[in-house]
C-alpha cells in the first residue's frame, strides 16, 4: 500500500467514524509527514488504516471529556464492524449510551466527578420485542436501535 | 518474553518519557520519535505515538500547535503545559521510587 493510498483509506476511516473535517486534516498531515521522514511502510509504522483511525478516534473521545460541567455529552458516529469494540472501550471510560440516533449517530453522556461504568451488548433480531423481553429479564435496558440492530445497556456493577 | 517484557515497559512509562521529552521544549511527532531512539528506547511507530499524543493533548498535559512549514503542509508541534510539568514531576517522582525498590530486590538476587 503506497503512502497516498493509505492516506485516502486514512481520512475514509476518519469520515467515517464522524471526525471532523480541520481534524481529519491534521491527522493526515501528520501522518503524511511522520512517513515521508522516516520512509517506512505506512502499514508497518501507522498500522492497518482502520485500527489507526480508531486509535485516533478513541483519543478524541477522551478529549471530549475535558469538557466541563456535571455531565459530559458527546455523539459520535460508527457502524456495525466498529462499534461494539468502541462501546465496550467507551463503557469502562464510564460513558453511557442515551440513545442512537439515524445513522449510527451515538449520544452518550459520563458523570464528570463519578462515572457509572456500563456493559453494552447488539442484538440483531427480526422480532425486536420477544429479544427485548429477553433482555430485560437479564437485567439489560434498550439503549437504541439502529436497523435491525437493537442496542442494551447494563451497569457493570450490576454483573453477576 | 524479554521483548513482552521490554513492550510492557515501554507502555507503562511511555507517556511519562514523552512529557519528559517535552521540558527543554516544543517538538513534533517524528522529532519526538528520535529522541525516544536516542535515548535506547527503541523506535516506538507512530501508531503508538500519535495516539498517546492525541490522549496528552486532550488531558490537557500537552498543548499542539499547528504551524505552516516553508516547504512541507504544516506540522503540529507539542509543547508541555503546567498540568504536564505537575504529572511529570509526581508521577515520575513516583516512578522512580518503585525503580529504587526493583533495584533493591534485583540487587538483593545477585544481579548486578
Amino acid at each position: 500500500m503506497t503512502t497516498e493510498e493509505y492516506l485516502t483509506d486514512l481520512a475514509a476511516q476518519l469520515h467515517a467514524l464522524g471526525m471532523e473535517r480541520q481534524r481529519i486534516e491534521h491527522v493526515l498531515a501528520e501522518a503524511d509527514d511522520h512517513l515521508e521522514q522516516g520512509g517506512e511502510d505506512p502499514v508497518a509504522e501507522l498500522g492497518p488504516p482502520r485500527e489507526y483511525a480508531l486509535s485516533i478516534h478513541e483519543a478524541a473521545v477522551r478529549e471530549a471529556a475535558a469538557g466541563g460541567g456535571e455531565w459530559q455529552h458527546w455523539a459520535f458516529r460508527a457502524d456495525a464492524f466498529a462499534e461494539m469494540n468502541l462501546l465496550e472501550r467507551l463503557g469502562h471510560e464510564g460513558w453511557e449510551v442515551l440513545e442512537v440516533r439515524d445513522d449510527a449517530h451515538f449520544a452518550c453522556r459520563r458523570h464528570a466527578v463519578d462515572p457509572q461504568h456500563w456493559a453494552y451488548r447488539r442484538r440483531t433480531s427480526l422480532r425486536p420485542k420477544r429479544k427485548r423481553d429477553e433482555m430485560e429479564s437479564e437485567g439489560w435496558v434498550p439503549c437504541g436501535t439502529w436497523i435491525v440492530f437493537q442496542y442494551f445497556k447494563r451497569p457493570l456493577a450490576a454483573r453477576g | 518474553m524479554p521483548s513482552d517484557r521490554r513492550s510492557a515497559l515501554l507502555r507503562g512509562t511511555l507517556d511519562l518519557l514523552v512529557l519528559a521529552s517535552l521540558v527543554d521544549g516544543e517538538r513534533y511527532g517524528y522529532e519526538l520519535a528520535q529522541r525516544l531512539e536516542t535515548a535506547g528506547l527503541g523506535r516506538v511507530k507512530g501508531g503508538t505515538l500519535y495516539p498517546l499524543l492525541a490522549r496528552l493533548e486532550g488531558s490537557e498535559l500537552v498543548a499542539a500547535t499547528w504551524r505552516t512549514g516553508e516547504r512541507g503542509p504544516g506540522r503540529r508541534y507539542y509543547t508541555l503545559t503546567p498540568g504536564g510539568r505537575e504529572v511529570l514531576r509526581d508521577e515520575g517522582r513516583a516512578w522512580l521510587r518503585f525503580d529504587d525498590a526493583v533495584r533493591s530486590l534485583l540487587r538483593g538476587g545477585g544481579v548486578i
